[in-house]
């Protein structure tokens, strides 16, 4: 034993004098496991900050959790509310412990039913008495008081209230006037009960200090009036006041007083909030949370209110309303499409950092070869020659491969040290093993001084041949499966699928069959210019040539080689992205803003182009058809096409519609059909003629044209597209209220749009700069850019690594030759000059195939990889070539490799030639 | 043959000793073939040597004679193709892989010709001296390295790296590591080559006071006339085989004075076949086939007159019946 330890001591002392390449191969398993245990906590974080971004970009109420109780609750004797307190301390409790773990707040809101004012105004108004315990925190009173349950014999029932400012400017009310009120039956909370006149008099009026505050849960009401459209042409102004929790049952008297034996007072709706946390929300999580929201939502039905007598919890039907359950659904089934995205892009820096790590490896074994094989004819065993090698691997790879788990720790300390620990000592063992089988089998006894059999054969064995070539075959066939199949494995319906390892690994097989192909090429390029050299006077080009020619830079050229594979392939992902994004926006809008109406058609009669800031305006109808002695039931859309044009031209939505569309209005109309209705057996094929059937009115029609989708048509994929001027034309009476109007202006001019339209009617906007902006920006969008420039990063430093690894070692395995070229004159310039071009041709093979690989490998695997549906898009669009970011990105690379090289001669240079030549070793 | 003349001929082969049979170093038509892609190299062709115990022998040879073949056979770094290499008992066609580490740990120490192949840059003087005793698991090995320093004279470098000493010093060092698992041979390849006269006397002076001290003997390839000429044997080897011997003794005139005498042998193996020496073989023409005569006491070898004409400086005019 203690032989073996002396012997083992032994070897280690090489260390000291070839510090270059211990060190060497000590950083470059310090990055590697670095990169691997930083990895998946980082991504755990990025995971948790693209949940909660999600979750934060999402409406406020669908994301937290409320219980609703339609009932009246007695008030009890110390604490007015300490009924509906009760009730929610009831409620909660019975949550799920993993949905109580993400609820950080509660809150009570009691609601009367909505009240008509009865007083003459403008339009007709309405009032809904609130009790919100803590919203008294978050206004700030402009004139008044709060109100108090002062009032108590006024036997009209009168009610003291605050309110929002602008209410009282909307119910021409100032501070002491007092509103009428009669319960309004056309509010579902009042339903068939009853309830007598009350007055409300204003005592305050305030101003809600942040109305897009989370606590309010996007429920405006308090904030100021909001208009309800009614009609086609009617709209009704509802406003909310605020009540003190003082005057719980002061609000049950004035809302059951008077009522006549048998006659149902209206229930209070007490709305219990949950507020949801994202903070406290982890990706990690949802596997438990989910399942716990969906037992939740089978517990309680989905905010179907219904009234009952009996008013105890257990009894009670409390409605559930949150949305929380689907979007983390959703948002799991994106975030599991992007890990797909993200394993696939993240196996080509794995590739090439165990490229970089083979490469260094090769290189430090060579160097062992020699005393290694003094050893063996003193006599060593192969079991001790191994163990010396076992152990100088650990000795180089353990420690940096601890050292790497305690920086992540100490970087991102969140989550199991243990976990970063053991992975970046897993690495750091799988460095120990290249190194170990890249030395031993170079190790052998042979004839020390001749070395005939030594002598490399010129031509590759046929075994050799046949490995390489499986493996081009593997990667051609690997690439046409991603591009047919995609990067999920099949999967039963409902379940998220995982990603196919072997598909996900395709694009580093690719590159691997590039790269045997580029080492077998560079030779037969090089033979030719060596040969110019030698016809030539040039030492340096011919030295370097010669000593190119004959090998040796095969590890360097895979390492580069993936790495332009990897940059290239990530600049298309990227490009390809935006660019469907971009796509995506204008096909969802179809101009720069859509207007929808959100209770039905837009107001009648409305001219959109007078709205500040529209340059010009285009309606759409939307209305169920049918079409004759057929059973599709498609939607119509009839586009007002000539103000269509005037809002598209000079955008891309100017080619969403051919041009046969517009003519006079002479049958059959030309339409544009859907995909799935030319497609369908039932449906309308491009230069069908049939009859179509709207509103009770019928016209010929012809398709002329399909479309997978239009704006404004997403949720359907039956649609029929006709120009609305020509169906007018026909028939002149029909109404075809417009469902849509789409607007031409400048992003600048959203808030004004969106004020004007909001005050005039019940519609959204839909701005496509903003739509654009929030899918370029969402945050799983946002994750897997990332993802790809990382990948991108990390494979440009291990190439920037290899090369100068390569050089460092490669000049110190040959300084001897290089001192004796010295000896004969050779200069330091030329020195450095012969090494460099040793490797252009190399560097030159492997910037140009690499580039084009990555090319052509994402316009290969694009359809397969699914980067367009993550933004949207619904149908896979050609995958782009910028070729302004590839030539940045070949010129960031070609920094990146000159700084390797850079580093690489001046490490060399520092050998000195006299010692290399005494010393004699190599 | 009949069965009683295959038993008789079987008794009497039993009765013969076989070849070599005492000698410590027994090369019996050792064959080595190399085959390096499409080529194959036939290194020694059936190559016949006996070294006996304490003997000092030479080996010389053009390069490409394939000495260096013969010293890695010996040396264990290497297998035979054919025939037989027998050293101190170990048949070395015969040996498994562990036996042949323990065989070159033990058996044989190996010095080259060249510094790298023969100390590690990274150890001591001492330490490198240490190291095959390390391999072999041997106790004592600081007392007994520090032993063969002084042997050779340089137990004042033990703790110098190779890079610090001389040429002739690292030579020596090599030999106190060839010496460290007390060997039975010593083969040294070329241990002067790279030294000058005076050193390489100093050198080769301390393997013959290794091989008088420690018993140990002592092959030396090389081309260093000097060298060969103080051995007692050398044996030179041409085209795969050994071709002669020059045979050393020394004696005493009448005048008293000692003078070496040195005779040159041609080597006649089992089979019958000697080398001519190239001089004679040159000097008189002689090609294809020659006509030999038996004499009384000597075989005489005349040029083929009847397809070269006139051979040169003998009697032309012996024909076959002459010879009888």
């Amino acid at each position: 034993m203690g032989g073996m330890v002396a012997w083992i001591g032994l070897t280690f002392r090489r260390l000291r004098d070839e510090r270059s390449s211990a060190i060497a191969f000590f950083v470059l398993v310090l990055v590697s496991s670095l990169l691997a245990s930083i990895a998946p906590r980082l991504l755990d974080r990025v995971a948790d900050t693209t949940l909660r971004s999600e979750l934060l970009a999402q409406p406020v109420a669908p994301r937290s959790v409320q219980l609703i109780e339609e009932e009246r609750i007695n008030p009890s004797s110390d604490d007015p509310m300490g009924g509906a307190k009760d009730i929610a301390a009831t409620l909660y409790a019975r949550l799920p412990p993993e949905v109580r773990t993400v609820v950080s707040e509660q809150a009570i809101v009691a609601d009367s039913g909505r009240y008509r004012v009865t007083a003459k105004l403008n339009d007709p108004t309405t009032m809904r008495l609130r009790i919100q315990p803590g919203a008294e925190n978050r206004i700030q009173m402009v004139a008044g008081r709060m109100p108090t349950n002062a009032i108590e014999t006024d036997p009209s029932y009168t009610i003291e209230v605050a309110i929002a400012a602008t209410s009282a400017t909307a119910l021409h009310a100032a501070i002491g006037d007092t509103v009428p009120l009669e319960l309004d039956t056309s509010d579902p909370l009042v339903g068939r009960s009853h309830g007598n006149p009350i007055l409300a008099k204003i005592v305050g009026t305030f101003e809600v200090t942040d109305p897009d505050d989370p606590w309010w849960l996007g429920d405006g009401g308090l904030a100021g009036p909001v208009t309800r459209q009614v009609s086609a042409d009617a709209i009704v102004i509802d406003t909310t006041a605020l009540l003190t929790p003082e005057e719980y049952p002061r609000l049950l008297d004035a809302t059951s007083s008077g009522l006549a034996a048998g006659d149902i007072p209206t229930p209070i709706r007490l709305t219990f909030r949950e507020y949801v946390d994202p903070a406290l929300i982890r990706e990690a999580d949802l596997p438990t949370l989910v399942p716990a929201l969906r037992k939740l939502e089978s517990t309680y039905p989905n905010a179907n209110v219904r009234r009952n007598g009996v008013v105890t919890v257990g009894d009670q039907p409390v409605a559930l309303r949150t949305g929380l359950r689907a979007f983390l659904v959703a948002h799991a089934a994106r975030w599991s499409a992007a890990l797909k995205i993200l394993s696939v892009t993240a196996v080509g820096p794995a590739a090439v950092g165990l490229a970089a790590l083979a490469l260094a490896a090769a290189f430090a074994g060579r160097r062992r070869r020699a005393a290694l094989s003094l050893a063996r004819g003193r006599g060593a065993s192969m079991a001790q020659i191994g163990l010396a090698v076992i152990a100088e691997a650990i000795l180089v790879s353990i420690p940096a491969a601890f050292v790497a788990g305690a920086i992540t720790v100490l970087l991102l300390p969140d989550g199991a040290a243990l976990g970063a620990v053991r992975m970046a000592v897993l690495v750091g063992a799988v460095a120990a093993v290249i190194l170990t089988f890249v030395t031993l089998p170079g190790v052998r006894v042979a004839a020390l001084g001749g070395g005939r059999e030594n002598a490399r054969p010129l031509r590759p064995s046929a075994r050799r041949l046949v490995f390489e070539g499986l493996v081009i075959v593997l990667a051609v066939a690997g690439t046409v499966l991603l591009r047919q199949r995609g990067v999920a494995a099949a999967s039963s319906a409902g379940s998220l699928a995982t990603a196919d390892p072997f598909i996900a690994a395709v694009p580093a097989l690719a590159g691997l069959a590039a790269g045997l192909l580029a080492v077998r090429l560079v030779p037969l390029i090089v033979l030719p210019l060596a040969r110019i050299a030698r016809a030539g006077r040039g030492l340096v080009a011919l030295l370097a040539l010669r000593r190119a020619a004959a090998g040796g830079t095969a590890g360097m050229l895979l390492v580069l080689l993936a790495t332009s594979t990897i940059g290239a392939f990530s600049v298309g992902a990227i490009v390809d992205l935006d660019r469907a994004a971009d796509t995506v926006a204008w096909h969802q809008v179809g101009a720069d803003y859509l207007v929808s109406g959100t209770d039905g058609p837009l107001l009648a009669h409305y001219d959109f182009a007078t709205v500040p800031g529209v340059q010009a305006a285009a309606t759409m109808f939307r209305g169920r058809g049918s079409i004759a002695n057929n059973g599709a039931i498609p939607d119509i859309a009839a586009i007002d096409l000539d103000h269509y044009d005037d809002v598209t031209v000079g955008t891309p939505a100017a080619d969403l519609l051919p041009a046969a569309l517009f003519g006079p209005a002479i049958e059959p109309l030309p339409v544009v059909v859907s995909d799935t209705m030319a497609a369908r057996p039932d449906g309308m094929k491009v230069g069908d003629t049939v009859r179509i059937r709207i509103q009770g009115y019928s016209f010929d029609a012809k398709a002329v044209a399909s479309r997978p989708t239009f704006p404004g048509l997403e949720d359907t994929s039956l649609f029929i597209i006709v120009n609305r001027d020509q169906l007018t034309a026909l028939f002149p009476t029909a109404p075809l209220q417009a469902s849509y109007a789409f607007l031409r202006a400048g992003p600048d001019a959203a808030a004004g749009i969106r004020t004007t339209i909001s005050a005039s009617m019940s519609a959204t906007v839909k701005g496509r700069a903003e739509l654009l902006a929030s899918l370029r920006e969402a945050p799983v969008v946002q994750a897997i850019r990332l993802g790809i420039a990382a990948a991108a990063i990390v494979a440009a430093i291990y190439a920037a690594l290899a090369v100068a690894v390569a050089l460092v070692l490669a000049g110190s395995a040959r300084a001897i030759e290089l001192a004796h070229l010295r000896t004969l004159g050779l200069g330091n310039g030329q020195a450095s000059g012969v090494l460099l071009a040793e490797h252009l041709p190399a560097i030159v093979v492997a910037f140009t195939g690499g580039l084009a690989l990555g090319v052509g490998l994402f316009t290969a695997l694009a359809p397969g990889l699914g980067l367009d549906a993550l933004v949207g898009a619904e149908v896979a669009l050609s995958p782009p070539i910028d070729v302004g970011l590839l030539a940045m990105t070949a010129a960031g690379l070609v920094v990146v490799v000159l700084l390797g090289l850079g580093l690489g001669m001046l490490v060399g240079r520092s050998s000195s030639p006299v010692a290399a030549l005494r010393r004699g070793f190599e | 043959m009949t069965a009683a003349q295959a038993i008789e001929r079987a008794a009497g082969a039993a009765g013969r000793a076989r070849y070599g049979e005492g000698a410590l170093i027994i090369c019996d038509n050792l064959v080595r073939i190399y085959k390096v892609a499409d080529l194959e190299v036939v290194a020694l062709q059936g190559l016949d040597l006996l070294v006996d115990k304490g003997e000092v022998i030479a080996i010389v040879g053009a390069s490409g004679s394939g000495k260096s073949t013969l010293l890695n056979i010996l040396g264990g770094l290497d297998t035979p193709s054919a025939g037989r290499a027998v050293v101190a008992g170990n048949d070395l066609g015969q040996m498994g892989r562990r036996e042949r580490t323990r065989y070159r740990r033990r058996v044989t120490g190996i010095i080259w010709q060249q510094t790298d192949r023969n100390l590690l840059p990274y150890l001591t003087a001492l330490e490198n001296v240490e190291l095959p005793m390390i391999l072999d698991g041997a106790r004592d090995r600081r007392r007994r390295a520090t032993e063969l320093l002084g042997l050779v004279g340089l137990a004042d470098r033990a703790e110098h790296r190779p890079e610090r000493l001389s040429g002739g010093e690292q030579q020596r060092v090599a030999i106190a590591v060839a010496l460290a698992n007390r060997p039975k041979v010593l083969l040294a390849d070329e241990p002067t080559g790279e030294l000058d006269s005076v050193t390489s006397a100093d050198v080769f002076g301390l393997l013959r006071r290794v091989n008088a001290e420690l018993d140990v003997t002592v092959v030396v390839v090389t081309h260093d006339s000097l060298v060969s000429e103080q051995v007692g044997r050398t044996v030179s080897i041409r085209d795969g085989r050994t071709s002669t011997e020059t045979v050393r003794r020394t004696e005493q005139t009448d005048e008293g004075e000692h003078r070496v005498i040195a005779e040159e042998f041609a080597v006649l193996d089992r089979a019958g076949r000697l080398q001519l020496p190239r001089a004679h073989v040159e000097t008189l023409s002689l090609r294809d086939r020659v006509r030999l005569r038996l004499e009384e006491d000597h075989v005489g070898v005349w040029p083929d007159t009847s397809r070269n004409g006139h051979a040169k400086g003998h009697d032309a005019g012996h024909d076959q019946e002459g010879s009888r």
